[in-house]
């Protein structure tokens, strides 16, 4: 490998994670386009590095995350039953699709992602947060300095749409936290910084059920992965650290526009 | 520092144990490929855990030629594809620590269905 094609790899890592961890997304979102779309890889091998890549982001953030308090650990791990179900019917059945129809599929996801994307957007003025939900928790708003009580409410509902995050990520080596955050934000009434915590908690363990699969199959590139690897724990241990500074609004209308027309390429391929 | 807060710190210290034990391994594999003249021969498919284990004890990474390249980044990259085993795991000895014997069932039917999953997958190789 190049000198240029290393420093790209890791530059794109590091953006991946950068954002992957503000957003609680996991970082494949970005990656796997980058990875087919600039550096020419192939898309399984794409998607992958591009599963390596969210355990990575998910065990930086959630290490920080964990120690900041904002990690609902018993509802994560519920709906870990759910995603990883989901995740290792996912992993299966990739195998068995074309590159080609992977791109598409990945496009598509991302059309969705950045419509939920919009739609939190628009929900999260004035979060509605439930006491007295399922599986209550809280933790210190650092940039209120409030201490939020906070409840969870339609478990099953948000179950299901684990399931559905955990076979996307299966599928599309995507950490399934742009699922899993709307869900548990819009649908179960977590708040969003909460929400955003215990998807990156979640998608690690997700991503594993999968990564296993990809590396049995031969996908996995140990010089491609190390690569976007290291770029990516760099970018999540920044990503953790600035969140509390970044006008998170913002960066999510950046993010959609990524999205936009990241999704417009895949599909014109 | 309440015991829930206790635990979530021992958590995030388990992971980042992981992730920078991993981390060293990827980046001094990628430091002898670039330092070989002659760009490193990477495997033609990915080696089974056994292969993994036997290289890291075969005295090739002593030697520091491109052949221990490999085996370094895919120990990193395996032991990082173990860490959230390790969370599964802290977060079951967390439950059970609190007593708590619905979450302590909940985090071993993840911890078995990830277990099962890997073994399937190895098992393919």
């Amino acid at each position: 490998m190049s000198f240029p094609s290393f420093l790209s790899l890791l530059a794109g890592g590091f953006a991946a994670g950068v954002f992957g961890t503000l957003l609680g997304l996991g970082g494949g979102l970005f990656l796997v386009p980058f990875l087919v779309i600039v550096v020419g890889v192939p898309m399984h091998q794409a998607v992958a590095t591009s599963i390596i890549a969210v355990i990575a982001t998910s065990s930086t953030g959630a290490s920080i995350y964990l120690e900041r308090g904002l990690v609902n650990i018993r509802l994560g791990m519920l709906l870990e039953v759910a995603t990883v179900i989901g995740a290792i019917a996912g992993g299966l059945t990739a195998s068995a699709l074309s590159g080609e129809v992977l791109a598409k599929l990945f496009a598509a996801i991302m059309l969705v992602a950045a419509a939920l994307m919009i739609r939190r957007l628009r929900e999260d003025r004035g979060e509605e947060v439930i006491p007295n939900g399922a599986f209550p928790a809280q933790f210190t708003d650092e940039a209120t300095g409030n201490v939020v009580r906070y409840g969870a409410r339609r478990i099953p509902a948000t179950m299901a749409i684990s399931f559905l995050a955990g076979n996307v990520s299966g599928l599309l080596g995507i950490g399934g936290g742009v699922f899993k955050v709307p869900a548990m934000h819009l649908l179960s009434g977590v708040p969003l910084k909460a929400a955003t915590a215990t998807s990156n908690f979640m998608i690690g363990v997700t991503a594993t059920a999968s990564a296993f699969i990809y590396f049995a199959h031969g996908h996995l590139n140990p010089v491609l992965a190390s690569c976007a690897t290291l770029g990516v724990l760099g970018g999540s241990f920044v990503g953790t650290h600035i969140s509390r500074r970044v006008h998170s609004e913002l960066l999510a209308w950046v993010f959609i526009v990524v999205l936009l027309v990241v999704s417009l390429q895949m599909f014109l391929r | 520092m309440d015991r829930e807060q206790k635990y979530q710190h021992l958590m995030g210290r388990v992971l980042r144990v992981g992730v920078i034990a991993s981390s060293l391994l990827m980046t001094a594999g990628l430091v002898i490929a670039a330092v070989q003249s002659s760009p490193v021969p990477l495997p033609e498919r990915n080696p089974s855990l056994g292969e993994l284990i036997r290289q890291l004890f075969s005295g090739q990474l002593t030697s520091m030629t491109g052949a221990a390249a490999p085996t370094l980044m895919f120990t990193g990259l395996v032991l990082l594809m173990f860490t959230p085993f390790l969370r599964v795991v802290t977060t079951f000895f967390v439950f059970w620590k609190e007593r708590d014997g619905r979450f302590m069932a909940i985090a071993t039917v993840v911890f078995l269905l990830l277990a099962a999953q890997v073994a399937y997958s190895l098992s393919q190789l």
